[in-house]
C-alpha cells in the first residue's frame, strides 16, 4: 500500500513510498514513468517521503513505523543512505524540510510524542534538537511555515535582510495542532489551536506571497477540516473556520504551491479541491474524479506485501 | 442465532478455560449481558453517528463480499468474516490502533500474541506492525496485577476522554473488572517474536487512503487506494489542475490572457485585442467610473500602437475622442465684472443691460464697424481708458489687449482679466490661460465636480500645451488628480498620475500615490 507519493520541485521525479518498505523514485517527464532507484533500509511501512530543495542536491527523507528517519542523496546518478536518525522510542509518523532560507532543517514527528529538528551542518554532520513531550500519545504531522515575513508583499523594504522567525506547526493525537517557534536556538510552543474533538491527522502551512495573512489548515479522526487565520505579523490570534464537516476520518491536507486550492483527502476515498471566494467563504471546486483529468498514471508492480 | 455472537468453536472453550469466558467478550456483545441498545453496535467505530450512517443502509445490501472501498465498510465487512486466525485462535480488536487485530493462543503455559494486520486473510507474526508488543488493550490479556495501584492504560484512556472510542473501552474495562478472573500473573507473559520491547504505536494509516499532493507545473498527484494483498497493483495518478478546473471563471479568464508582456513572445495585436476586449465585456459604460476605467484601457492600447512612446497631444486626442458632448461654457455676463469708469456710457450702451430709467433693454445697435469708429474717435481725444473700457464692454478684444500691452502692465493685466473673466470658469480656455500664467488652474481643484463638468478637455489641454515651466505643469496635473482620487474617481486619478510620471509607490505608505498590486517590490 502506497502511503505517500510526492512530486520534487520541478516536477520530473516522483517519491513514492509503501508498506513493503520501500522507497521508489521514478522519473516522470513527458508522461513517462521510468523506475530510477528502488530505496532500501527501513524495516516497516513507510509512512511519508519529503523532497529537499534542489540547491542543496537531490536529498529525500523518508520515515517509518520502525523508528527511524532515513536521508538519501543521490551522488553520482546512485541513491543512497546519507544518514539514518533512530532516536524516536515510537514510529515516526512526518517529516518535512524547513523552507530553504533556513538551510536543510528536517522537522520529524512521532509517535513518541516527540518532534526532532535534525540541521545539517555540513561535512555529513547533522545537529539534533528534539522537542519531548510535544504532544501526548503522539504527533502525526508536520508543516514548516513559508519564509516570507507576513505583509512583506505590501509595504516597503526596508533594504536589509529579513529577519525570519522560524515556525512549523504539528499536529498530534491530543487533538491539537501546535505552533513552535524558534527563540534564541530553543524550539518553544508559541500556540495551541483547540477546535478537533479527535486526532489531529494532518496539518498544512500555505505558502505565502506576502500578504499580512497566515493560514494553516488541519484535519482530523472526527471529519473536520479547519482553516486557521492569523491577520497580525506577530502571529498571536488564530482563528478558526470549518471548512466541511466529513462523514468520515480526513487523512490528507495538502495546498496548491500559489495556496489558493486546498486539496482534502477523506476516508471515503475521493479528493475533493476547496477555494476561497471573495467573501470568505470556502466552496468545493472539484470533485477529481479517478479518470478525469488524468494525464498520465504510474503503475508499481505488484509487491509481495503482506 | 444473532449473527453477532461469536460462534466460538467448542475446543478454544475447553482448552482455555480461564479465558473462555474473557473470549466471548471480544468485539461482540456476550448474550448474558444486557444487549447494548443497538446490538449490532461494533467494539470499533469512528463514532456513533458515522457508524450507523454506513451501518444501516447497507444492512439491506446484503453480505456481498465486495472489496471495502471505505474504512466504515471495511469494518462492517470484518465483522462478516469471523474473527479467527486461521489456528483457530479468536481474535480480538487492538484498541489503541483500532484496527490491528491480534490473536493470542496459549500453549505450553504461555501466552503468545500476534500482532497482526488488516486484512485478516492470514497471520503472521508480524513483522510488518513492527516489533511488536503485547497488545494491550485487550481485554482479558491485560494484566491487571492486584498490587499495582497505577490505573491501567484503558482507564487511563477512558478517563483523558481524548479518543473517540473511549466509550468501548470504557465497556471492556467493565468487562474485565466484573468478570474475568484474572490469571496469575507469572502464569504467561505475552511472548514476544521480536527481541526488542517496543511501546505499541498505531499504525499511521491501517487502511486505504489517498495521498494527495500538489506538483511543480499545476500537477496533482493522488495514489489510488488499493488492497495490495488482493493482487491490486498500486496506481499513482498525475492530474493536471488545468484540466480539472477547466470550466471554472478563474480559468477561462486564465486562458484568454495572452500572456506576460514581453515584447519578442508576444505581438501588439494580441495585446490590443485582449484590452479592447476587456473594455467591451468588463467596463459599464455608462457611469463615468466605467468610463474611465475604459480609458485607462484604451491608453494601453494607444501605448502598444506607439511602441511606448507618447506625446501630449496624443494623450489629448485620446481624452478628447469621446467627447462628443461639446460643451457649451457659458459666458458671464461681463458687465457685472467691469470696473465702472464712465457710468454715463455705461448705461447707455451697455450690451443687454436693463436701462435703469425705462427697466427696458436698449437695442444691441452697434456693429462692429461702429464699435471700432467709437473706439477710434475716443482715442482720437487721447481717452485711451474710456477706449478701453468701450472696447472691452463692446468684445473688441483685440483692440484691447493690444493698445492695453503698449500702456503700462497695470493696465494690461486688468484688460486681461477682464477678457478671462468673460470665459466660463470651466471652460478649458480658462484652464488653459491659467497655466500659462503661471498659475495651478483652477480647474485642478475643481473638477470631478459634476457642476464642473468633464475633467477631460482641461487636462487635454494642459497636456498638449506644456509651458515651459516643467514643474508647474507637474504639479498641475498632480493636484488634477488628487482632486479627482479625493473625489472618488480612482480611474481618472491614476490616468492624470500616470500623465504626470508618478512612479509606483508601496501600498503601505501614506505618501505614495499609486502601488502596483502583485508587482515585486523588492
Amino acid at each position: 500500500m502506497i502511503h505517500d507519493a510526492q512530486m520534487d520541485y520541478y516536477g520530473t521525479r516522483l517519491a513514492t513510498c509503501s508498506s513493503d518498505r520501500s522507497v521508489k523514485i521514478f522519473d516522470v517527464r513527458n508522461g513517462g514513468q521510468i523506475l530510477i532507484a528502488d530505496l532500501r533500509g527501513h524495516e516497516g511501512p513507510v509512512w511519508q517521503v519529503a523532497w529537499a530543495h534542489p540547491m542543496y542536491g537531490n536529498i529525500l527523507a523518508s520515515c517509518s513505523y520502525d523508528r527511524k528517519v532515513i536521508i538519501w542523496k543521490e551522488e553520482n546518478g546512485t541513491w543512497e543512505k546519507t544518514y539514518e536518525y533512530t532516536g524516536h522510542d515510537s514510529s515516526v509518523n512526518s517529516v518535512c524540510w524547513a523552507p530553504h532560507d533556513y538551510g536543510l532543517i528536517l522537522a520529524c514527528g512521532s509517535s513518541d510524542g516527540a518532534i526532532s529538528l535534525l540541521s545539517y551542518t555540513g561535512d555529513g554532520q547533522w545537529e539534533v534538537k528534539k522537542i519531548s513531550n510535544a504532544h501526548t500519545i503522539g504527533c502525526n504531522a508536520v508543516s514548516w511555515a513559508p519564509a516570507v515575513v507576513p505583509g512583506s508583499l505590501i509595504e516597503q523594504p526596508s533594504g536589509q535582510k529579513p529577519n525570519y522567525i522560524k515556525r512549523f506547526a504539528s499536529g498530534g493525537c491530543d487533538n491539537l495542532v501546535k505552533i513552535w517557534k524558534e527563540e534564541d536556538g530553543q524550539w518553544k510552543e508559541e500556540q495551541k489551536l483547540e477546535a478537533h474533538s479527535d486526532w489531529v491527522r494532518d496539518v498544512a502551512w500555505a505558502p505565502s506571497i506576502g500578504l499580512p495573512t497566515s493560514t494553516i489548515a488541519s484535519c482530523s479522526q472526527d471529519g473536520r477540516v479547519f482553516i486557521w487565520t492569523c491577520d497580525d505579523a506577530s502571529g498571536n490570534s488564530w482563528s478558526p473556520k470549518l471548512l466541511h464537516k466529513f462523514t468520515d476520518v480526513v487523512w490528507h491536507v495538502s495546498w496548491s504551491i500559489t495556496a489558493n486550492i486546498l486539496a482534502v483527502s477523506g476516508g471515503d476515498n475521493k479528493v475533493t479541491l476547496w477555494k476561497e471566494s471573495v467573501d470568505g467563504l470556502w466552496a468545493c471546486i472539484s470533485d477529481v474524479n479517478k479518470g478525469q483529468g488524468g494525464v498520465s498514471a504510474i503503475t508499481e508492480g505488484q509487491q509481495n506485501e503482506q | 442465532m444473532d449473527p453477532w455472537a461469536p460462534p466460538w468453536p467448542p475446543q478454544p472453550r475447553e482448552r482455555h478455560a480461564a479465558p473462555a469466558e474473557g473470549w466471548s467478550r471480544g468485539p461482540q456483545r456476550d448474550p448474558r449481558h444486557a444487549p447494548a441498545p443497538q446490538p449490532r453496535r461494533p467494539a470499533l467505530r469512528a463514532g456513533p453517528d458515522a457508524w450507523d450512517e454506513y451501518h444501516r443502509p447497507r444492512r439491506d445490501r446484503g453480505r456481498d463480499r465486495h472489496r471495502p472501498a471505505s474504512r466504515a465498510e471495511y469494518y462492517e465487512s470484518a465483522y462478516a468474516n469471523r474473527p479467527y486466525s486461521r489456528w483457530g485462535q479468536p481474535v480480538l480488536w487492538c484498541m489503541l490502533c483500532r484496527s490491528c487485530w491480534a490473536a493470542a493462543s496459549l500453549g505450553k503455559g504461555r501466552w503468545t500474541i500476534w500482532a497482526c494486520f488488516p486484512e485478516m486473510k492470514h497471520f503472521l507474526p508480524s513483522s510488518l506492525c513492527g516489533p511488536f508488543a503485547p497488545v494491550l488493550p485487550m481485554a482479558p490479556l491485560s494484566p491487571q496485577p492486584p498490587t499495582s495501584g497505577k490505573p491501567s492504560l484503558l482507564l487511563q484512556y477512558r478517563e483523558s476522554g481524548l479518543s473517540s472510542s473511549s466509550y468501548e473501552l470504557s465497556q471492556y474495562i467493565c468487562d474485565s473488572t466484573d468478570h474475568y478472573d484474572p490469571l496469575p500473573v507469572g502464569a504467561w507473559s505475552p511472548v514476544q517474536a521480536a527481541s526488542t520491547p517496543a511501546p505499541v504505536a498505531p499504525q499511521k494509516f491501517p487502511l486505504p487512503h489517498v495521498p494527495v499532493c500538489f506538483g511543480a507545473g499545476g500537477q496533482l498527484v493522488l495514489v489510488c487506494p488499493h488492497f495490495p494483498a488482493e493482487g491490486q497493483p498500486a496506481h499513482v495518478e498525475l492530474h493536471s489542475l488545468e484540466v480539472i478546473l477547466h470550466d471554472t471563471k478563474e480559468q477561462e479568464e486564465l486562458q484568454a490572457f495572452p500572456g506576460p508582456l514581453a515584447r519578442e513572445d508576444l505581438h501588439k495585436v494580441d495585446v490590443m485585442t485582449f484590452c479592447q476586449h476587456k473594455i467591451a465585456t468588463s467596463c459599464d459604460l455608462s457611469t463615468q467610473r466605467g468610463r474611465d476605467s475604459a480609458l485607462l484601457w484604451k491608453l494601453l492600447v494607444l501605448l502598444c500602437r506607439q511602441n511606448g512612446s507618447m506625446v501630449g497631444s496624443d494623450t489629448a486626442e485620446l481624452l478628447m475622442q469621446d467627447c462628443k458632448r461639446l460643451e457649451k461654457y457659458k459666458r458671464q455676463n461681463p458687465v457685472a465684472n467691469l470696473i465702472n469708469l464712465s457710468d454715463d456710457e455705461w448705461r447707455a450702451h451697455g450690451l443687454g443691460t436693463v436701462d435703469l430709467l425705462t427697466g427696458e433693454v436698449p437695442p444691441i445697435v452697434e456693429t462692429l464697424a461702429q464699435t471700432v469708429e467709437k473706439f477710434t474717435k475716443l482715442l482720437y481725444y487721447g481717452r485711451k481708458k474710456e477706449a478701453l473700457d468701450w472696447a472691452m464692454r463692446n468684445q473688441l478684444w483685440g483692440h484691447a489687449l493690444f493698445l492695453s500691452s503698449k500702456m503700462d502692465p497695470r493696465t494690461y493685466s486688468w484688460v486681461l482679466t477682464g477678457f478671462t473673466n468673460t470665459l466660463a470658469a470651466n471652460d478649458p480656455l480658462q484652464t488653459l490661460f491659467q497655466l500659462m500664467s503661471g498659475r495651478v488652474p483652477q480647474a485642478a481643484q475643481c473638477c470631478g465636480d459634476a457642476k464642473w463638468g468633464d475633467w477631460r478637455p482641461h487636462l487635454a489641454v494642459m497636456l498638449s500645451n506644456k509651458v515651459g515651466d516643467a514643474e508647474l505643469n507637474h504639479r498641475a496635473i498632480v493636484t488634477m488628480g488628487d482632486t479627482l482620487a479625493g473625489r472618488g474617481l480612482t480611474e481618472a486619478a491614476h490616468f492624470c498620475y500616470l500623465m504626470a510620471n508618478i512612479p509606483f509607490g508601496y501600498f503601505g505608505e501614506k505618501a505614495d500615490r499609486m502601488a502596483l498590486l502583485g508587482s515585486s517590490h523588492r
